[in-house]
C-alpha cells in the first residue's frame, strides 16, 4: 500500500514536472545548446550540421543522435515534445510545426556574451536542466573574468574579413568577443554596426593591423573566397597579421566563445610583444 | 589568237544518288560566249560551280589555263574567274561604289584598302555597265534590273579573263536582258571568255558564239546555234513545240507553242 | 559620303575610349586626387592610393576595355560570318559554354593545379559550344535554326552550371551564380588581367585578318568562294577566334551580354555596313559600352555587389527591342 502511494506520488511529480523528453532542434545553435545541456536520451534530433567538425562544437555528442535537414516532415516524423529554432532559419518549418501545434521555441542569434547567459539559462529553463545550466554558466563566468577584459586607446585594430568582403561590428558576438578580447573592431568605421559587405579599396583605407580568418570550410574555392587571396592584400603593409579562429568556438553561444576571446588575446599580446621588440630594435 | 582558258575534261558530279553531270567535256576560248541550254535540274549550275572550282567532280577534271583547278591557289581563281552567283543577293545594304569594289579582293591582300588603281577600275566597271550614276545609291534600293548590272559590274572590277553567269537575266526585263548581254559581248570582244547558262533561247540564239545543249546530266550537243537548235531538238529535250524563225542576221528567234504529246502524258 | 564620316566617328570613339578609361580610374568608393596619385607612383613612394590605383582600379579598367573591346568585336565577326544582325557570341552559347567549363574548374579545385587551367576551360567551353551549334545545324542554315541551337546549347549549359554550382564544395558557390550570367569586375586582379591578356590577344589577331574575307561574304558563300575565300577555313577561323577571346573573358569576368548584340547593330549604319570596318570600329564601341556600365555600377549606391551585366541589360534590351520596332516599320 505504501509502495503504491510512494509510487503514484512519483509518477504525479514526473507528470507535474513534465520535461521534455523528445526534444527537437532545427537550428545549429540550439544543437550546440541542447548538445551541451539537455540530458541523454532526450534529444530526437538536431541538425545535420551539428555533426560537422568544422561548425559544431559538441559534433562528438551529435554522432549518435539521428539529423534531419530542417524539413517538416523529418520533425514530424520524430514527434518532439519540443522543437527548438532560430529565428531566420528553416522559417517555413517552424510555421508549420506551430500551425500543428507543436510547441515551437525560437532562439535569435546571440549578439554579446551576456545574451548567450541568458539563453543558456532560458535553455535550462524549457529543457527542465536549470541547474546544469547554472553550472555552465558559473564555469564559463569563471574563466571569463580571468580573460576578459577591454581594448586601450592605442589597441591594436582588427576586423574580420570573410569571403565576399563580410565583415561583422560591435553589435554581434563575434564584436563582442573582439571587444572583451582587448581589440579595436575597424568594422565602425565602415559604417557597420551588426554585418556588411566592405570592399577592398575600403579594406585598404581603413587598414586594420590585423584581420580574422574564420574559414567556413577550408581549401574550397569560389570567388568569394579569392577575394580574401587577393595580391593587394600581400602588396600592403596593413592590414598585417591574420588571426585565424576556429569557427565552431564562436558561430554559435556556448561557454566555447571563451575559448575563442583566449585566442583572440593571445594574438593580440603576441603582436603587442613583437611591435614592442621591433621597436627596441630599431 | 583564241587559246583555252578553261576546259572541263570528262567532268562527272554525283550528289547522294542523283547524277547531275555525266562525263561532260567543255572548253571556253577567248573571245568567245559559249551558252548553256537545258530544262531545269539538267545540270547548268552544277557544270558551271564544276568549272568555277566551286564544285568538286565526282570524276573528271577542270583545267585553268593548263592547270589542274584544284591545284590552283584560290586568289589564282579567284583573279581568272568572275562567278555570278544564280539569284544572287546582297546580304548588307551597302553602297553601290562599295559593292563593286568588292570585285577587287582577289587583288588586294588581306589587310590592304582598294587604291587608286582599283578605284579607277571600279570606275570603269560602273561605267561600262551603265551605273556610275547609282554609285551611292543603296544597293538594297535599287530595282531588279539595276542590282543585276551592278552585280555584273562587281565582276567586271575584278579584271577576270573570263566570266560565268549562271541565269543572270532571268528576271529582268527585255531592255535590261539586252543590257547585260551587250556588256558580255564587248567583254568577249575585248578577249574574255564567257560562259552563260540562259532559259530564253532567242538571246542564247543571239548573242552566243557556240551552245551546250544538256539533259538530264548530258551533254547532247554543243555547236553553232543554228545547228543546236532545231524543231527535233526542242521537242525531244524540251518537250516543247515551238516555231523557228531567221532573220536578216541568220539569227533564230524560238517561239514555243505547245507542249509535246510526249510532254503532255507527263504533266498533271 | 561614308568615307569622310567614318573617321570622325572612329575619332570619337577611341577618344571616348581613353576618356572614360581615366574616369574609370577614379571612380571608387574613396575619391583621391589621380594626378597626385599618379606622381606618387612616379616617384616611386607608395601609399594606400598607389596600392588602390595600381592594384585594383587599373586591373579592373584594363579588362573592362579588354572585355568590352573583345564582345564587341567578336559580336560583329559573328555577325558577319552568319550575314545576321542577331547573331552575337552570347546568342551561340559561347559565353555559356565558357562559363560552364570555368565552373568546373574553379570550384572544383582544378584550377590550384594551374591558375592557366582557367582561361583555357573558359576558351574550351566557348569552343565546344560554338561546334555544337555548328553541328547541329550544319553549313546551309538559316538564321531561325541557328538562334534554336543556341537557345538549346544555352538552356543544357545553364542547367549544368547550376548543377556544378550546387554541387560545389564551397559554401559561397551557390551565392555567386549571378556572377556567371551577370559578369562582375570587382574582383579582378592584376594577375587576373595577364592570365587572360595572351588568348585574347591571339583572338583579336585572328579576328582582324578576316575583315576582307568578311566583306567578300556580303556577296553569298558560293560568290565569295569564287573570289579566293576559302569559307570553311574561315568559318573555323572565326569560330576559334571567339572561343579563345570570348573563353578568356568569360573565365575572368563571368558572361556579360548584349555588348556583342548590339553595339555591332548600332555602329554598322556608320560603317557604311561593311563588316571590314565594323570590326575594329565594334571593338572600340564594345569597350565603351562596358566602361560606362563598370563606372555606372560603381557610382550608383547600391548595399550589395551590382553586377554589370544587370546594366548592360537594361540598356541593351530596351534598344533590342527599339531595333525590332524599327525593323517591323520599315518592312513593307
Amino acid at each position: 500500500m505504501r509502495f503504491i502511494i510512494v509510487a503514484s506520488a512519483c509518477l504525479i511529480m514526473q507528470w507535474a514536472n513534465a520535461a521534455p523528453q523528445r526534444i527537437a532542434s532545427v537550428n545549429l545553435c540550439t544543437d550546440q545548446y541542447l548538445l551541451l545541456l539537455a540530458a541523454p536520451g532526450t534529444i530526437a534530433t538536431v541538425t545535420w550540421l551539428s555533426q560537422k567538425p568544422e561548425s559544431s562544437y559538441y559534433y562528438e555528442r551529435a554522432l549518435r543522435i539521428p539529423v534531419n535537414h530542417g524539413e517538416a516532415e523529418e520533425i514530424v516524423a520524430h514527434a518532439p515534445d519540443l522543437v527548438l529554432a532560430g529565428f531566420y532559419s528553416a522559417r517555413t518549418t517552424t510555421h508549420l510545426l506551430q500551425q500543428l501545434g507543436y510547441q515551437v521555441e525560437l532562439f535569435d542569434h546571440p549578439r554579446s556574451v551576456k545574451q548567450v547567459r541568458e539563453q543558456l539559462r532560458r535553455m535550462g529553463d524549457l529543457i527542465g536542466r536549470r541547474e546544469q545550466a547554472e553550472r555552465v554558466i558559473k564555469t564559463m563566468d569563471a574563466r571569463l573574468q580571468r580573460v576578459a577584459t577591454q581594448p586601450a586607446d592605442d589597441a591594436p585594430t582588427l576586423m574580420q574579413y570573410a569571403p565576399g568582403g563580410y565583415t561583422i561590428g560591435r553589435d554581434s558576438l563575434v564584436g563582442d568577443i573582439m571587444y572583451l578580447a582587448g581589440w579595436r573592431n575597424q568594422a565602425q568605421n565602415a559604417g557597420v554596426a551588426h554585418l556588411g559587405i566592405v570592399d577592398l579599396e575600403t579594406l585598404l583605407m581603413i587598414a586594420p593591423l590585423a584581420l580574422i580568418d574564420s574559414p567556413l570550410a577550408p581549401d574550397s574555392y569560389s570567388f568569394a573566397e579569392q577575394m580574401l587571396k587577393h595580391p593587394v592584400l600581400k602588396k600592403t603593409a596593413r592590414p598585417k597579421f591574420t588571426v585565424t579562429i576556429e569557427r565552431k568556438l564562436w558561430i554559435c553561444g556556448g561557454p566555447m566563445v571563451v575559448d575563442a576571446l583566449i585566442e583572440l588575446r593571445k594574438a593580440r599580446e603576441t603582436i603587442e610583444r613583437e611591435a614592442i621588440e621591433s621597436e627596441q630594435r630599431s | 589568237m583564241t587559246e583555252t582558258l578553261l576546259e572541263a575534261r570528262s567532268v562527272s558530279v554525283t550528289m547522294g544518288s542523283i547524277q547531275c553531270l555525266n562525263r561532260v567535256d567543255l572548253s571556253l576560248k577567248t573571245g568567245e560566249i559559249t551558252g548553256l541550254i537545258g530544262p531545269n535540274g539538267s545540270g547548268k549550275s552544277s557544270l558551271l560551280k564544276a568549272m568555277a572550282g566551286l564544285q568538286k567532280t565526282t570524276h573528271g577534271s577542270v583545267w585553268l589555263a593548263g592547270k589542274n583547278i584544284t591545284h590552283c591557289d584560290s586568289r589564282e581563281r579567284g583573279k581568272a574567274m568572275g562567278y555570278l552567283e544564280q539569284n544572287g543577293d546582297v546580304h548588307w545594304p551597302l553602297p553601290v561604289k562599295r559593292l563593286v569594289e568588292l570585285g577587287r579582293i582577289p587583288h588586294l591582300q588581306g589587310w590592304q584598302s582598294p587604291c587608286e588603281q582599283d578605284q579607277r577600275r571600279v570606275e570603269a566597271a560602273l561605267k561600262q555597265t551603265d551605273t556610275w550614276h547609282l554609285r551611292e545609291r543603296t544597293v538594297t534600293t535599287l530595282s531588279g534590273g539595276e542590282k543585276c548590272r551592278v552585280l555584273l559590274a562587281r565582276v567586271l572590277a575584278g579584271e577576270p579573263k573570263m566570266i560565268l553567269a549562271d541565269e543572270p537575266i532571268a528576271a529582268l526585263d527585255p531592255a535590261h536582258q539586252l543590257m547585260v548581254m551587250e556588256s558580255l559581248r564587248q567583254f568577249a570582244a575585248a578577249g574574255g571568255a564567257v560562259i552563260i547558262a540562259l532559259h530564253d533561247l532567242s538571246i542564247a540564239a543571239r548573242y552566243c558564239d557556240r551552245l551546250a545543249l544538256l539533259k538530264e546530266g548530258d551533254l547532247i550537243i554543243k555547236a553553232s546555234p543554228n545547228d543546236v537548235i532545231t524543231e527535233a531538238r526542242l521537242a525531244s529535250v524540251y518537250g516543247i513545240k515551238a516555231t523557228l524563225r531567221c532573220d536578216e542576221n541568220d539569227c533564230l528567234t524560238v517561239t514555243p507553242y505547245a507542249l509535246t504529246d510526249e510532254a503532255k502524258l507527263l504533266s498533271p | 559620303m561614308t568615307n569622310q564620316r567614318m573617321p570622325m566617328w572612329l575619332g570619337l570613339l577611341m577618344g571616348s575610349v581613353i576618356v572614360l578609361f581615366f574616369i574609370s580610374l577614379t571612380v571608387g568608393r574613396h575619391s583621391f586626387s589621380l594626378w597626385q596619385t599618379v606622381q606618387e607612383l612616379l616617384a616611386q613612394e607608395q601609399s594606400v592610393y598607389t596600392l588602390i590605383l595600381i592594384e585594383l582600379r587599373l586591373p579592373r579598367s584594363l579588362v573592362a576595355v579588354i572585355v568590352g573591346a573583345t564582345l564587341g568585336l567578336c559580336g560583329a565577326a559573328m555577325q558577319g560570318l552568319l550575314r545576321n544582325p542577331l547573331a552575337s557570341p552570347g546568342i551561340l552559347g559561347s559565353s555559356s559554354g565558357a562559363a560552364l567549363f570555368s565552373v568546373i574548374v574553379l570550384y572544383f579545385g582544378f584550377h590550384a593545379i594551374s591558375p592557366w587551367l582557367l582561361p583555357i576551360a573558359g576558351m574550351a567551353g566557348a569552343l565546344l559550344a560554338i561546334v555544337l551549334v555548328y553541328a547541329l545545324t550544319g553549313n546551309d542554315s538559316t538564321i531561325t535554326t541557328i538562334i534554336l541551337a543556341g537557345v538549346a546549347i544555352n538552356a543544357i549549359a545553364a542547367a549544368c552550371i547550376s548543377l556544378a554550382i550546387n554541387l560545389a564544395p564551397s559554401p559561397y558557390a551557390v551565392r555567386e551564380i549571378a556572377l556567371w550570367t551577370l559578369g562582375d569586375l570587382s574582383k579582378v586582379s592584376l594577375t587576373n588581367l595577364w592570365l587572360m591578356l595572351p588568348t585574347t590577344l591571339i583572338g583579336w589577331l585572328m579576328l582582324i585578318g578576316c575583315g576582307q574575307a568578311l566583306n567578300a561574304l556580303s556577296l553569298g558563300e558560293q560568290t565569295a568562294a569564287s573570289m579566293g575565300v576559302n569559307v570553311a577555313r574561315l568559318r573555323w577561323r572565326i569560330f576559334l577566334a571567339t572561343a579563345l577571346a570570348v573563353g578568356a573573358a568569360v573565365a575572368t569576368v563571368g558572361a556579360i551580354g548584349f555588348i556583342g548584340l548590339v553595339i555591332p547593330h548600332l555602329l554598322r549604319p556608320l560603317v557604311g555596313y561593311e563588316p571590314r570596318r565594323l570590326l575594329f570600329a565594334s571593338a572600340l564601341g564594345g569597350a565603351v559600352m562596358l566602361l560606362l556600365a563598370d563606372i555606372s555600377v560603381r557610382l550608383i549606391p547600391s548595399q550589395i555587389p551590382l553586377q554589370v551585366g544587370v546594366l548592360t541589360a537594361l540598356v541593351g534590351a530596351p534598344f533590342f527591342l527599339y531595333l525590332i520596332v524599327k525593323l517591323r516599320k520599315e518592312l513593307p
